[in-house]
This record gives C-alpha cells, sequence and structure tokens, in this order.
C-alpha cells in the first residue's frame, strides 16, 4: 500500500517537473534568443517575464481548435496526443538521482528500472515521429504532409546512428539498466573519455530527433509554413510544442545518464542537484547552437546522417568491441 | 512490492490520461465561431486545389533502408551487453555477422542508394 502511494506521488511529481520543466524551457529559450540577437524577449508578464508560460497556457487553452474541413478528424485528434505520450513516456526509465531515504524508506528517483531501461527509452521516444506524420497527413495540407515525411525521414536515419553510437556504453557498463549506467561511471570513470566519438555523434542526433535548429526541416517556416503543425491550433498546437520541449529535456537527460555520469558529482551537493544542473547545461547548449548556426540543406542532411555519422559510429563500436572483449 | 513494468505501467496510464485531456481542454473551452474559410487548409493564401495524396518515392527508399540497418543494430545489443563474459570469442563470432552488416551498407553506398538525387 505505502509503495503505491509512493509510486503515484513519484508519477504526479514527475509529470508536474516535466510540465514545469516544459514552460520554464520555453521561456529559458525565448529569452535567451532574445539575447543572442540583441533584444529582450518576453519580460512583461510577471518580473522578468517569469510568468509568461502560464499566460500563454491560458491563452491556449481558450482559443478556438479549428480542424480542416477535409482532414480525418479521428486520426488529427489523436496525433498530438501520441506525440506528447511518447515524449512524456520515455522519462519514466532515466534516473533522476540516488535513491534518497525518507521517514525509514528507500525511494528510488525514477518510476521504474527494468533491465532493459535504455531499449525501453528508445522504443518511446520513436513512437514519437507517430505523432508527427499523422498529424502532417491529416491535416491534408501539402507542407504539413511534406513536413511530416521529412521528419519521418529524418528521424529515422539519424536514430540508426543514436542506436550505434549508445552502444559503446553498454559494452562499458555491461548493462543496458540506466541506474547500472551510471553505477559504473562510478566504478571506471565517467565514459566521456573512452567514448568521445560516439558522444558527439550522439548529441548530433539528438539534435536532429528533437527536430531543432540546425537541423528543423520539418517546420522549416521559409519552405513549409510551419511544417506538420500548421493547421492546429489552441492547445493541440500547443501539444507539439509540450512534445518537442519535453523531449528536449530527455534526450538532455539521456545523454547526461550515459556519458556525464547522470546523477553522479562531488558531494557538496545532492545527486538529483547535479543532474538537474546537467541537464541545464546541455539545453543552454543546444540553445546555443540555435542561435548560432544556420538551417541544413535536405539532401546535405540526409548524407551527413547515412555517409558521415553511420560510418563514424559503427567503425568506433567496432573498436570499443574489440578493446571490450579483449581482443587489442 | 510493486514490479518495474507495473510502475512503468501506471505511468503510461497518467502520462496518456495528461496528454489526452490537455487535448481536449480548447475543444471544450475555446470559443466556438464557425464560418468563413476557417475551415480551408492554410497554403499560404492560395486556395488548395485538390487533396494530397503523393508524395517523392525517395522516401519510401529511406524508411525501406532504415528497416533493413535498424533491425541489425536491434540484434547487436544483447550482444553489446554480454560482450564482456563473452570474451575474444565472442567478438570473432560476431565479426561474421558485422562484415555482411558493412558489405551490405557498402554496396547501397556504391550504387547510389544514400544519394538523394
Amino acid at each position: 500500500m505505502i509503495a503505491f502511494v509512493i509510486l503515484i506521488v513519484k508519477v504526479l511529481l514527475l509529470i508536474a517537473i516535466l510540465m514545469g520543466g516544459f514552460a520554464y524551457t520555453m521561456l529559458l529559450e525565448r529569452r535567451l534568443l532574445g539575447f543572442f540577437q540583441l533584444r529582450l524577449g518576453p519580460n512583461r508578464v510577471g518580473p522578468g517575464g517569469l510568468l509568461q508560460p502560464i499566460a500563454d497556457a491560458i491563452k491556449m487553452m481558450l482559443k478556438e481548435d479549428l480542424m480542416p474541413a477535409s482532414a480525418d478528424p479521428v486520426v488529427y485528434r489523436l496525433a498530438p496526443v501520441i506525440s506528447a505520450f511518447a515524449a512524456l513516456a520515455v522519462d519514466a526509465v532515466i534516473p533522476f538521482g540516488a535513491p534518497i531515504h525518507v521517514f525509514g524508506l528507500t525511494v528510488d528517483l525514477d518510476i521504474a528500472n527494468p533491465s532493459i531501461g535504455l531499449l525501453i527509452a528508445f522504443a518511446f521516444s520513436s513512437l514519437g515521429v507517430y505523432g508527427i506524420v499523422l498529424g502532417g497527413w491529416a491535416s491534408q495540407n501539402k507542407y504539413s504532409l511534406l513536413g511530416g515525411i521529412r521528419a519521418t525521414a529524418q528521424i529515422i536515419s539519424y536514430e540508426l546512428a543514436m542506436g550505434l553510437s549508445a552502444m559503446g556504453v553498454l559494452m562499458l557498463a555491461h548493462t543496458a539498466n540506466l541506474e547500472q549506467i551510471v553505477l559504473a561511471q562510478r566504478r571506471e570513470g565517467w565514459f566521456w573519455l573512452p567514448q568521445i566519438v560516439p558522444l558527439l555523434v550522439f548529441f548530433i542526433t539528438m539534435i536532429a530527433e528533437t527536430n531543432r535548429t540546425p537541423f528543423d526541416l520539418p517546420e522549416a517556416e521559409s519552405e513549409l509554413v510551419a511544417g506538420y503543425h500548421t493547421e492546429y491550433s489552441g492547445m493541440r498546437f500547443a501539444l507539439y510544442y509540450v512534445a518537442e520541449y519535453i523531449n528536449l529535456i530527455t534526450v538532455s537527460g539521456l545523454w547526461v545518464t550515459l556519458f556525464f555520469g547522470g546523477w553522479l558529482g562531488p558531494g557538496f551537493l545532492p545527486p538529483i542537484l547535479w543532474f538537474f544542473i546537467k541537464v541545464g547545461i546541455v539545453v543552454f547548449l543546444f540553445i546555443w547552437i540555435r542561435a548560432t548556426l544556420p538551417r541544413f540543406r535536405y539532401d546535405k542532411l540526409m548524407s551527413f546522417g547515412w555517409k558521415v555519422l553511420l560510418p563514424v559510429s559503427f567503425l568506433y563500436l567496432l573498436g570499443t568491441a574489440a578493446f571490450v572483449s579483449g581482443v587489442l | 512490492m510493486i514490479g518495474e513494468y507495473q510502475a512503468l505501467l501506471v505511468y503510461l496510464v497518467v502520462a496518456l490520461l495528461v496528454a489526452l485531456s490537455m487535448s481536449f481542454a480548447s475543444e471544450r473551452l475555446g470559443p466556438r465561431a464557425p464560418g468563413g474559410l476557417k475551415r480551408e487548409t492554410y497554403e499560404s493564401g492560395i486556395v488548395p486545389e485538390a487533396p494530397v495524396r503523393y508524395f517523392s518515392v525517395r522516401f519510401y527508399r529511406v524508411a525501406m533502408l532504415f528497416m533493413i540497418f535498424d533491425v541489425a543494430v536491434m540484434a547487436l545489443y544483447p550482444w553489446a551487453t554480454s560482450l564482456r563474459d563473452l570474451g575474444r570469442s565472442g567478438f570473432w563470432h560476431a565479426l561474421p555477422f558485422l562484415a555482411v552488416v558493412a558489405v551490405t551498407f557498402g554496396y547501397l553506398w556504391k550504387r547510389g542508394g544514400f544519394q538523394w538525387h
């Protein structure tokens, strides 16, 4: 019974943290982009613009919900839900901190800790593409369809490199359980140095998987209006943003867990704080890249994924395998 | 005691409910003022002529290439996890499989499978 109560509290807390994280990552991005572009960004609602996300949420909820007459009503309604659900689902397996002890109980700071944690994370993160492609198709708009199809091709192409680059960590850590991967890094040192090439490949694929600049071809506004969510309005439009920003936080958490020791860190701060500091730095890096780099051309994007990232991560994997198995 | 997958299931159900309720929020709460051209699709102000059904066949090719290699990658996960136990023989036994994948990859590259044009 007590275990069930703890689980419910953890579930609600995680969802609240992710939703709050989404709202304030978005605000952070808008303010930082403002500073990068020598303007102020949103600063009118509340002190320093701190209440802006809440104002946005109320506005989105009270907007008229429009659906094109030619759209497929069921799929149109379902698609943003799939995206947001998949984004939320991945976080269930990411360990946010060391187990804590309160009132004589030991509480793990993750929802579930299955032995195939990393595979579950990849499985749910690849479900998100259904939301995008179905939303693009169901709108029956040329630009939406193109955006959805582009997103699919891009995400599945980069997913291969992502899977390959994470595999070296599995070899070193000897497990696919994310908690155990963190503990292995406490024993053997963080994996960023032995896995320096996969780390970079993983980071690039992270940007591509979340459809962010310079890989934001699915919503390239100069070519496709707004891509797959052109026809969406109100809260359904916001759900795509929920998915995008939660995905951003999630992949940052995954990257930190795989290569930078997760919640490990010097003892003067609690582990959970270390985790959030590291994720915060990665999120800042994402925003910095968005403010700095121009968009890729589509054919370059595809050939970069298949001809550079895939062979590089494959060869590095082969080297890691030879090293771990003792052949070298 | 609650198992890992039961906990995961509880979380997934809650996440789905949150996403669903957010999705239907504006349908319930928002104003409804039908009329005008609101239900036309937006194509930069040009009147849409026909429903969209077709797109470039190159995207199908990408999907098929993905299928080929993703299955190979998936098959490697258990091997990668237990490679330290398998030792040298584990590496040598996997090498023919990796070679087949690599040859396939090289062949597709040479035949222009990864060319976008």
